[in-house]
């Protein structure tokens, strides 16, 4: 069953500059996608439009076989973005509850799942604190929290770990492969490659708003962090050298 | 309904952290103080009894003022404070439709407009019962009245900062009575009846009432001016729906 799929994704930005184009992707219930780039490859664009955040200028999107602008299939899916912005008035504790309470989840139910998971982003005994006292590192992790409160089953991390310490990185990782292993979905862009050769079972490389490449690791007879790494340049670069052109051109039709 | 109520509360105590409740409340009580003092003097002196009304009106007047940036900056600052902070992803990737998330603020916002034009309606009565003085006629509907006015700046507000900059949005909303338009064309004329659908807050400021120069209002012209009120904001509330549901967010 397809989580995610996305017909002919195309998003041109006011002003003109054509973020994504075409997009088609397919993510599959229970597997761990990476979706890799360089800066400015579309990654974040294409996150905000399977979560409705813009409006796409053509093609569609779906999220469980619904199209995204819906709002209960939400209830199905967690989300941490690349900036964490918060209410910061709220404590880590009561922000979970808040946004547990509009995920849907029940107050008996709300509470022993907030304790849970500020037990396991390690920020139980900072929960009273106010979160405009937190470092960038805890927020990453209460971002963590916020995401995993209703138990969802698809997760999309926007460069989950950019702000996390090397401990940080690999509890995240721990835990990727954890919801992996739970049957979760989950969806993860990120820049760092050695992260995502230990976690992903298929990884989609773009570059200037094109999908550049499709992947899956689980056919590798080994993937190590130099593999997904060469794959990565390889594609990068041949298409830098190959595509320098012709973005030129795209962008003087605009 | 949850959702809408959660954002409603949580609202409230965004306004409550930024310390805006406090200083809408310490404002009232300044003016509060100011005039019991005024209205002390002018009990004491019985040849400036008559004139006391006047200082009623000027208080009606300032606290009406104050309210009125109160209601532009809730309504500008509501929903743009929300994405210019990046906040709203993080309601907006749960179960919560847009829609939702506006009248969740809207009623926030209204909520602490209705507190405070009750407080002003307190604190008249206040004024009366501790200098043993008769109601005017008046104070029984000038404070609902300035809550209708507050509800349709508020809205409007609301609805310009979803297609400008919150600040431009708030200065509009501060000069968009042009009941000045409707007295340029008192006298039928072509333009007379354009004035019809201009915005003007004039009939729901009572102050004339208070110095009995004027007395358009009975309870009819109440009830009419609040429906007009509610309808006025209604459609700019659905009008901000419509574009924020189609609005860009990040």
């Amino acid at each position: 069953m397809s989580v995610i799929l996305t017909e002919n994704l195309s998003k041109r930005y006011r002003g003109g500059t054509l973020a994504l184009k075409n997009l088609n992707l397919e993510v599959r219930d229970s597997e761990v996608f990476g979706f890799i780039g360089p800066n400015g490859s579309g990654k974040s664009t294409t996150i905000h439009l399977l979560l409705n955040f813009i409006r796409p200028s053509s093609g569609s999107a779906l999220l469980f076989g619904e199209p995204v602008i819906g709002a209960m299939h939400r209830k199905r899916l967690g989300y941490v973005p690349e900036s964490i912005n918060l209410h910061t008035y709220h404590t880590g504790r009561s922000l979970l509850n808040f946004y547990g309470q509009l995920s849907g989840l029940k107050s008996l139910r709300l509470k022993r799942r907030v304790e849970e998971l500020l037990e396991f982003v390690g920020l139980y005994d900072d929960a009273n604190r106010r979160i405009s006292k937190y470092s960038k590192g805890m927020l990453q992790r209460l971002g963590l929290a916020q995401a995993l409160l209703h138990d969802p089953e698809l997760l999309i991390f926007d460069e989950p770990t950019s702000n996390m310490d090397p401990v940080g990185r690999r509890e995240f990782r721990e835990m990727v492969l954890n919801l992996k292993k739970q049957g979760r979905t989950v969806f993860i862009s990120s820049h760092i490659l050695s992260e995502l050769g230990a976690m992903c079972d298929r990884v989609a490389i773009m570059q200037f708003g094109e999908l550049k490449r499709l992947e899956d690791l689980r056919t590798w007879d080994e993937v190590d962090d130099s593999s997904l790494e060469k794959l990565f340049f390889d594609t990068i670069e041949t298409e830098r050298t190959d595509l320098t052109p012709s973005r030129q051109s795209e962008g003087s039709d605009q | 309904m949850t959702a809408l109520l959660l954002i409603t509360a949580d609202y409230l105590r965004t306004l409550m952290h930024r310390r805006f409740l406090v200083a809408l409340l310490i404002s009232m009580f300044i003016i509060t103080l100011l005039f019991y003092f005024i209205i002390q003097q002018f009990v004491l002196d019985p040849q400036f009894l008559p004139q006391l009304p006047m200082v009623l009106a000027v208080f009606y007047a300032f606290s009406s003022f104050v309210g009125t940036v109160a209601a532009i900056y809730v309504g500008a600052s509501a929903i743009s404070g929300e994405i210019s902070r990046g906040s709203i992803a993080m309601l907006l990737c749960r179960p919560v439709m847009r829609w939702q998330f506006l009248l969740g603020k809207f009623i926030g916002a209204l909520t602490v407009l209705l507190g405070y034009s009750l407080v002003m309606g307190g604190v008249m009565m206040f004024y009366c019962y501790v200098h043993d003085l008769d109601m005017l006629p008046v104070m029984r509907f000038a404070p609902w009245l300035t809550f209708c006015q507050f509800l349709m700046m508020c809205s409007l507000a609301m609805a310009l900062s979803t297609v400008m900059h919150p600040a431009l949005a708030g200065v509009l909303t501060f000069f968009s009575d042009l009941s000045w338009v409707f007295e340029l064309f008192i006298t039928d004329g072509p333009f007379f009846y354009v004035s019809y659908v201009l915005p003007s807050y004039g009939p729901f400021n009572a102050w004339l009432d208070f110095i009995g120069t004027s007395s358009v209002y009975s309870w009819g012209n109440v009830n009419l001016l609040t429906l007009y009120a509610f309808d006025v904001s209604l459609i700019l509330v659905l009008l901000a729906m419509w574009r924020l549901r189609n609005k860009e967010v990040t």
